[in-house]
């Protein structure tokens, strides 16, 4: 009896222990992306590959057509297994041949066709400033309800994009530091109107648990002790009696639930 | 060796400074499921983290940058009476961190390394935002993503590029803003790119939607007024040379690709399927159509008509506020 007993707590104990775990959902690949994917690949392989190329990369490139054929056949006949392996040799076998198109490609040359795509010190500043622009939508949603100033920033920013189109480096630089002070100033104003709120919000928080503990009838006696330690956080502000006070909730949450 | 064991309630009574003892009948029974409660203490030991620790992920977006950047946003369930979350970032290289809690207060961060403490009390979901340049790796033309996630998360791709390699399966792809947007399983995956060949050029700031109508209406009567002009001229010259053959225009079908091939040699291999599409789908498409048929941006899609309408090959009419695109039933002369 009192094995079963111990068994059947170790099992409680166990099930306590899973249902804590995330579970994962095994989300299903649509399989007519890969076909997408596949197919774009191997368009742009198909364009990089000329005449000139090696017979091994024109055999690679066989073979990964020959993969894709195979996926496509393979989603017809609804085989999804053999769809994921044959996207997977195929796109694998287009990565081979990209890197040895690559590496047989003079860095001369690969420099220009960099230059004309994208790692152009100018389209390294647009992107630069996509993200700044990000960021600085981020930092307006913080400040939505508060007095804070983006002018200088925004000014900024349309100054920086007419730099960017105009090729005008040496002021764009200039323009992307008084930007980031520029950004770095709005941050610490928000920082400090943040603090100036968070005892507030704090003791609201606290208030907040401390009720809904009551309603979960939490014992009384504990609660106006806690109440009464509030009453000094809110007086002193004391990191101390903000620590202890989370741990007398936990403890009633833990005795409640 | 005979050994005798002496209970502890008897020898309670040798004591005389008046300790309690707990008499105890079972000790040995206890002991016997020493091993069994040893393995609760273990299991309880492994769930402390689960039981404590409330923090998950609850949605991941990644956005790549043409530079290789990657912008990061997440949200995060967390405990509320936790002082501080100590966050894993995926990297060293961290630009434009903001940690935002319940009601849109920015919470103090702290990045040591890759790991951001941030002041969560109060807070049972924020939200992370910020640059990463740890992900994306170059080499020669091929840029390379990779990540190790703990959750499904959304990767949007940048402009003009063209995935050439992929280690995982993705669960959806869409196109947003003319840009590659997949989801992807938690787990390690890598994703290798390049800036697509058909797609070299940086994106025209003014595509032909957001031409000024003025200038429209100003350039297409100069142009009228120049092409009226050109064929008056060539006409006092010579007769037009009429490439297609006189079959084709009485029939009213569009010309056979082959042909068009034919009489186009130097067409580029993209534009030979553009045309082999439209001429399956009955010779006209709408330039929406092709550009999802593709999957390629806006503006590159519309270089390539033009490229084609240049050619003589098709004819662009818009309808229902949108490009149609149809091949001609006669090739015409090169503009």
């Amino acid at each position: 009896m009192k094995k079963v007993v111990s068994v059947g707590l170790l099992m409680l104990v166990a099930s306590m222990v899973f249902s804590g775990m995330p579970i994962s959902a095994d989300a299903q690949t649509d399989l007519s992306i890969l076909l997408k994917i596949a197919l774009q690949a191997k368009r742009e392989v198909k364009q990089q590959i000329s005449s000139d190329s090696s017979e091994e990369i024109k055999r690679l490139f066989e073979e990964a057509s020959n993969q894709v054929v195979l996926l496509e056949k393979s989603l017809e006949s609804d085989d999804p297994s053999s769809a994921k392996q044959h996207f997977l040799n195929a796109m694998k076998m287009f990565k081979r041949i990209t890197q040895m198109i690559s590496s047989d490609i003079p860095t001369q040359e690969l420099q220009s066709t960099d230059a004309a795509s994208s790692s152009t010190p100018q389209r390294d500043y647009s992107s630069f400033l996509e993200r700044i622009n990000k960021f600085i939508s981020t930092l307006k949603s913080i400040a939505r309800s508060q007095s804070v100033s983006f002018v200088e920033a925004d000014r900024l920013v349309a100054q920086a994009a007419q730099q960017i189109r105009k090729n005008d480096d040496r002021g764009l630089k200039t323009t992307l530091a008084e930007l980031k002070d520029a950004l770095d100033d709005i941050q610490k104003e928000l920082r400090k109107l943040a603090s100036q709120t968070t005892d507030d919000r704090t003791i609201k928080f606290f208030n907040n648990m401390l009720d809904r503990l009551e309603k979960r009838g939490a014992n009384q006696e504990s609660l106006s002790d806690a109440r009464a330690m509030l009453s000094d956080y809110e007086k002193t502000k004391s990191k101390e009696l903000k620590v202890e006070l989370i741990k007398i909730i936990r403890e009633l949450y833990k005795a409640t639930s | 060796m005979n050994q005798q064991l002496n209970p502890l309630h008897r020898q309670e009574s040798i004591l005389e400074d008046g300790m309690l003892f707990v008499r105890t009948e079972s000790i040995l029974q206890t002991m016997a499921k020493l091993p069994i409660l040893l393995a609760g203490f273990i299991i309880m030991a492994v769930a402390m983290p689960f039981q404590n620790s409330y923090s998950s992920i609850k949605t991941m977006d990644l956005i790549i940058y043409s530079d290789g950047s990657t912008h990061i946003s997440s949200e995060i369930g967390v405990d509320s009476l936790e002082v501080d979350f100590a966050l894993s970032l995926f990297g060293n290289e961290i630009d434009n961190f903001v940690a935002i809690g319940e009601n849109d207060v920015l919470l103090s961060a702290e990045i040591t390394n890759d790991v951001a403490t941030i002041g969560t009390f109060s807070s049972s979901t924020i939200s992370i935002n910020y640059d990463i340049h740890d992900l994306v790796s170059k080499e020669g033309r091929i840029w390379t993503f990779t990540l190790d996630a703990p959750t499904d998360y959304t990767l949007l791709m940048p402009e003009n590029s063209v995935i050439v390699g992929m280690s995982a399966l993705p669960l959806n792809m869409e196109i947003v803003d003319e840009r590659t947007r997949l989801l992807l399983p938690s787990g390690p995956s890598e994703i290798n790119y390049v800036f697509g060949t058909s797609t070299m050029f940086p994106p025209s700031p003014t595509p032909e939607n957001e031409f000024d109508s003025t200038l429209i209406v100003i350039g297409g009567a100069v142009a009228a007024a120049g092409a009226i002009g050109a064929v008056l001229l060539k006409r006092s010259q010579k007769k037009p040379e009429r490439i297609a053959t006189t079959t084709m225009a009485e029939t009213g079908k569009p010309i056979e690709p082959e042909t068009i091939f034919n009489l186009r040699p130097n067409l580029r291999e993209d534009d030979k399927e553009l045309i082999n599409f439209i001429f399956n789908n009955g010779g006209q498409a709408f330039e929406g159509e092709l550009r999802k048929k593709f999957l390629q941006p806006r503006t590159t899609m519309w270089r390539a008509v033009k490229r084609l309408e240049r050619q003589g090959i098709i004819e662009i009419e818009k309808k229902d506020m949108q490009n149609l695109v149809r091949i001609k039933k006669e090739l015409e002369d090169e503009q």
